[in-house]
């Protein structure tokens, strides 16, 4: 249903955003982070976001990927308006449809780095063997493929960052998105990071939109937009 | 359920540096079991308790009773029952009723002389039963067991049958006599002179029911009617039936026929203190061990809060992962049926065990008063640990309800923020 509605009127955009606000509420005072973002991202596009830190930049990806919703606005993903939706057809689009790389990687520290790949497919409720063996592929695709036991308090920053990006890849999603996946990471290591996610990107034909600060990146970046006073302007 | 229950073992017994859910989930089964254990010990010695004690009262007295209504100048009161050979044959025909006795029941004083360099003079007041010998046993256990009576048990002309706390209150013994007075009394020139007796003790008896050990004798049925100046007339009727457990409708029979000048009383109401001691005491003892198990289920809500609070970057990844919030509310409601199972399994276990012991190898003396009882009776009904059992997990899962829905509703965002 989704897939067809996304035909009749996406024009084939990955996401659509128009007059997007999102206020913060500390106290009396109000915070307005985002005052009428407005952003298309075509498919197979790959949008760079720079800002200010503090400007609102995972704010606005948050919103994207359907982890909190806007003050007002609207956001389509694949032509689905995510006002519409409730909670657990949000749950499902995340969970499909959308890959999330965090600004910290936000591994699950219990877990071996083959499960924490595996998880997003076996939230899917895939079967055990088939999500194991997949996760060992990602792994071994992303040049992890000799650490697929170890927990991620023993692996290098870039390694983890690494098995993050295995870990959104896992259900296949359309988009990805993707919060500075080189914040700590020394320049070396971030080419690698950065080579990988472009390979991932391309191959497939999903759309990526990544926060920077790196103007290496920016640079390879289809697109370049600036967040300044909760604003997205060509960079 | 399979990742549901892969996260509940993980969120249990985490791995991490930080063992501390892992002792806390230790403590909370622990508590569990305690609770568990608790309830299964106390309820089965309760009913141990309560059947060994019912079976006795039962079989000591009579199953019923009948008595004549006459009217008193304050309403009806029981009266002397003249037919009472035509009653004896109208309750006799009912066909439950296995045996019936005739007797005299009145309240005397029982009177000792002080001896020298032994007993001190004594005045008890005592339940003094004029029985039929040969009729009575068949009616209840009263001197039926030899075991529980030292001399004769049934008395002849001239003696008398004291319950065991009686006899050594006063310091008497078997071929020791006493005086019993009546409360029949006649008017002389020195003033007012009450009827008595001086009766030898031939029997002493032990019911294993203290009050009856403490209050009751007997003594042959002509020796009451002379010492109270009564003709060929009886105080009441007892009757045995077949099963004491129906005794409502042979009750209700009985009456019927014997007309409204009759009142038919049953065991269960002879004693009915007695049974609300048993039921307040039951109540009691199971409102503490249930206390037990509250405690128990605090502890759980108390950790299971804290797995939310320790694992919230966790649930506000899985949350941005996709997974729904059913699901994290089934993850922790399926903590809490883990802690409750693994708890209430453990319980059951060691809640057997603690029967079986007491039971086989009572490591401590009761003192036989306290219950009127040897050792411990220890009676597991199957029922009852089912119903525990049951109890114990659903208060486990509902310990869980408040920390699954905080789990759940947490925000995703402010969730992988928290450190
Ligand atoms: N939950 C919140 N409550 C109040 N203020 C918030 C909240 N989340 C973010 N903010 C504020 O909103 C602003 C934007 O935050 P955001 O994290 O989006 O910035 P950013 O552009 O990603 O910065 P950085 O480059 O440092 O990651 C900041 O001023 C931040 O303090
Ligand atoms: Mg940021």
């Amino acid at each position: 249903m989704s897939k067809a509605g996304s035909k009749d009127r996406g024009n084939g955009a990955a996401i659509r955003v128009s007059g997007v606000t999102k206020d913060y509420h500390d106290g009396e005072r109000v915070l307005h982070v985002l005052r009428g973002a407005d952003l298309t991202v075509q498919r197979g596009e790959i949008v760079a976001i720079v800002g200010q830190s503090g400007s609102g930049k995972s704010t606005l990806l948050h919103l994207l990927g359907a982890l909190d919703r806007p003050t007002k606005g609207r956001i389509e993903i694949e032509g689905e308006d995510l006002a519409a939706l409730g909670g657990p057809a949000l749950d499902r689009l995340r969970l499909e449809k959308i890959g999330f790389v965090f600004q910290f990687h936000h591994l699950m520290p219990g877990l071996k780095a083959w499960e924490n790949v595996a998880m997003p497919a076996l939230v899917a409720r895939r079967s055990d063997t088939g999500s194991k063996a997949a996760a060992i592929d990602l792994l071994e695709s992303v040049g992890m493929g000799e650490r697929l036991n170890h927990r991620p308090a023993k692996l290098s920053g870039g390694e983890q960052q690494r098995v993050a990006l295995a870990r959104a890849l896992m259900n296949d999603p359309h988009l990805i998105l993707a919060d500075e996946p080189t914040g700590n990471l020394d320049e070396e290591m971030s080419r690698q990071v950065i080579d990988l996610l472009w390979n991932v990107t391309r191959e497939h034909g999903r759309s990526l939109v990544i926060v920077t600060h790196e103007t290496f990146i920016a640079e390879k970046a289809d697109r370049v937009l600036r967040l300044h006073e909760g604003r997205l302007r060509p960079a | 359920m399979g990742l549901e229950f892969f996260i509940a073992l993980r969120h249990l017994m985490s791995r991490e540096r930080r063992a501390l859910i892992s002792i806390i989930t230790v403590i909370s089964i622990v508590g569990v079991v305690v609770g568990v254990t608790a309830l299964i010990m106390v309820i089965a010695v309760m009913d141990g308790a309560q059947k060994d004690y019912l079976k006795r009262l039962i079989d000591f007295n009579a199953h019923l009773q009948v008595l004549q209504v006459e009217m008193g100048p304050y309403g009806p009161r029981a009266g002397e029952m003249q037919d009472y050979r035509k009653v004896l044959e109208v309750v006799e025909e009912d066909p439950e009723v296995v045996a019936t006795s005739a007797l005299v029941q009145r309240f005397a004083m029982l009177k000792t002389e002080g001896r020298e360099g032994g007993r001190t003079e004594s005045f008890r007041p005592a339940q003094v039963l004029g029985i039929d010998p040969e009729r009575e046993r068949k009616v209840s256990r009263m001197a039926q067991d030899p075991e529980d009576v030292q001399g004769k048990s049934l008395p002849g002309r001239g003696e008398i049958v004291l319950g065991a706390e009686l006899a050594a209150k006063m310091g008497l013994w078997l071929g020791d006599s006493v005086r019993v007075f009546s409360g029949s009394y006649a008017t002389t020139g020195l003033g007012i002179s009450f009827k008595s007796s001086q009766l030898r003790v031939a029997g002493v008896f032990k019911s294993g029911v203290y009050d009856v050990d403490e209050m009751f004798s007997y003594v042959s049925i002509q020796e009451a009617q002379g010492l109270n100046s009564l003709d060929d007339v009886v105080d009441m009727i007892h009757a045995k039936v077949r099963d004491p457990y129906e005794i409502d409708a042979i009750r209700q029979r009985i009456e019927a026929r014997l007309g409204p000048a009759y009142y038919v009383r049953t065991w269960a109401e002879l004693n009915p203190p007695l049974f609300y001691a048993l039921k307040l005491e039951k109540l009691g003892m199971f409102v503490i061990t249930m206390l037990v198990v509250m405690v128990a289920a605090l502890n759980i809500v108390a950790t299971l809060i804290l797995v939310t609070m320790e694992k919230t970057r966790e649930i506000g990844i899985l949350r941005a992962m996709g997974m729904s919030r059913r699901t994290i509310r089934r993850v922790f409601m399926l903590e809490g049926l883990l802690i409750g199972v693994v708890g209430t399994g453990l319980g059951v276990i060691l809640g057997l065990v603690g029967c079986y012991i007491l039971k086989y190898h009572c490591p401590f003396e009761i003192p036989e008063a306290v219950y009127g009882l040897k050792g411990l009776p220890v009676l597991v009904r199957p029922v009852t640990v089912l119903v525990i059992c049951a109890t114990s997990i659903c208060v486990c899962l509902l310990a869980a309800v408040i920390p699954a829905f905080q789990a759940s509703r947490l925000d995703i965002v402010e969730a992988l923020r928290y450190e």
